[in-house]
Parts: C-alpha cells; sequence; structure tokens
C-alpha cells in the first residue's frame, strides 16, 4: 500500500474532479463480481445436488464421528493396512 | 511507525499463505497414505498448525491491513481494490474460525486412536483429509496477494466524493 496512488498526479484542471459524477465500476471489479457470482451459483448447484456435504450447517458438530462412539463398528488398524 | 506496521503486515499476509501451504501439505499426506499413524498425525499437526499458525497469523494480517489502510489515504472504502481485499480477508478468515473445531474435533478422533485402532467410518472421515477448505483458501489468499500488488485502478463513489473533496489523495 505503500507505492504511488493511482489519484496523486496534480488534478489542476483535471475534467474527471470538476465532473460531480462519480465514475462508474471499472471492468476487471464486473468481471470479478461475475466470477464470484458464478462460483456462489455454483456452490449453491452443488448444495442441491449433494446436499449436507458441506456448508456452514456443517461447523459446529460433526455428530457420530466424535471419538468414544465406535461403538461396534468395525476396527481398522494400521498393521492391517500395510 | 507506518513503515513497521507494513512490514508486520507483508509478513503477516506472505506467512498466511505459507502457513495454509504448510497445512495443505498434511491434509495431502492424510489424504493419499493409508498408514493409519500417518493419517492421525498429520490431523494432530493440522489443528496445531491451525490454531497456533493459520489463526493468529490470519487475524494479525487483518488487523495490520486495516490499520495500513486507515493510516493512509488509501482508506478502507475509496478503491475497490481494498474494498475487495478487506472483503475477502474477512470471509476467509470467518471461514477459518468456523472450520477450526471441526479440525480440533477430528483432531481429537485422531488422538483417540490408542494403538493404531480407528473404527471404520472415522478411518474414511480422517483419510479424506482437509483438501477443499485449505485449497479454496489458499486461491482466495493468493487473489488478495495479487490486488494488493497489482493495485488495479478504480475509485468507488465515496472514494470519488473524498477525492473531489479533499484534493491530493497521496499516501502520507
Amino acid at each position: 500500500m505503500s507505492d504511488q496512488h493511482p489519484t496523486s498526479s496534480s488534478d489542476h484542471g483535471d475534467p474527471q474532479r470538476q465532473d460531480h459524477r462519480p465514475p462508474g465500476m471499472p471492468r476487471w471489479v464486473k468481471g470479478f463480481l461475475i466470477v464470484v457470482l458464478v462460483l456462489i451459483l455454483a456452490f449453491l448447484v452443488l448444495q442441491v445436488v449433494s446436499p449436507g456435504q458441506h456448508g456452514p450447517r456443517r461447523h459446529g458438530g460433526l455428530g457420530p464421528l466424535s471419538a468414544g462412539t465406535s461403538g461396534s463398528a468395525p476396527v481398522i488398524m494400521s498393521s492391517m493396512l500395510q | 511507525m507506518r513503515k513497521f506496521v507494513l512490514a508486520t503486515h507483508l509478513s503477516l499476509s506472505v506467512g498466511w499463505i505459507g502457513s495454509v501451504v504448510a497445512y495443505l501439505v498434511l491434509s495431502v499426506a492424510a489424504a493419499v497414505t493409508r498408514d493409519v499413524e500417518t493419517i492421525t498425525s498429520s490431523w494432530v499437526a493440522m489443528e496445531l498448525v491451525g490454531w497456533y499458525a493459520i489463526v493468529p497469523i490470519a487475524l494479525g494480517s487483518l488487523v495490520t491491513g486495516i490499520l495500513i489502510a486507515l493510516g493512509t489515504s488509501w482508506g478502507l472504502f475509496r478503491h475497490y481494490w481494498v474494498v475487495i481485499s478487506l472483503v475477502l480477508t474477512t470471509f476467509a478468515a470467518i471461514v477459518l474460525l468456523l472450520h477450526m473445531p471441526d479440525v480440533s474435533a477430528l483432531a481429537d478422533v485422531a488422538r483417540g486412536a490408542s494403538e493404531g485402532e480407528l473404527a471404520e467410518h472415522q478411518y474414511s472421515r480422517l483419510g479424506e483429509g482437509d483438501l477443499l477448505h485449505p485449497g479454496l483458501g489458499l486461491v482466495v489468499l493468493l487473489v488478495i496477494q495479487f490486488l494488493n500488488v497489482y493495485k488495479p485502478p478504480g475509485l468507488t463513489p465515496y472514494g470519488f466524493r473524498k477525492w473531489r473533496r479533499e484534493g491530493d489523495l497521496t499516501p502520507s
């Protein structure tokens, strides 16, 4: 953030500064927002296709995965996998 | 003082990326192996890296970034690239804080795997690793990093009004 500021040049006679209308949104911002929107839509579609796989609701609890809930589930030992 | 904060911010920002890469390496190790000891030790290490490296570095990066923006005429809401960087950094920090308790829960499961034993459903979950969060997080952090280096031009309407009112906005 220490580099030269893009609006640091002298504004004497700068027609933009005389203009009371703010500049429009730059093209790179529009492109960025479109990409973000597409990613959000893709995420939502994935949520609909495979609900419960991921999302903020998943955070805060892991349910039956927690330690001590193995019950009679099959046990895997590292030696079995080697 | 401004240079000190700037140097701290740069160090923390790059450190955030580096620590996420370290987390991702551990996560990949857990995902590709079938060795229970490697899987469980990776999750324990991921929890340590997450809470003691990534979280403090991320919060430090967010705070120092805000301080720099407020301490210079870049401002927080005057330029689109600063606003987008702020939103992405805040989003990444929130997701990180929401996700870390899950990592701790899985690390607890890994610690409970005494003598290399895991129930099958635990093994399958821990064996997936944790690729989505650090992977997407790394992409977001790199986008922020490139925005901060390139500083693409563009004043927000608020920034434009300030610019007209205050004149030269060269950072002090």
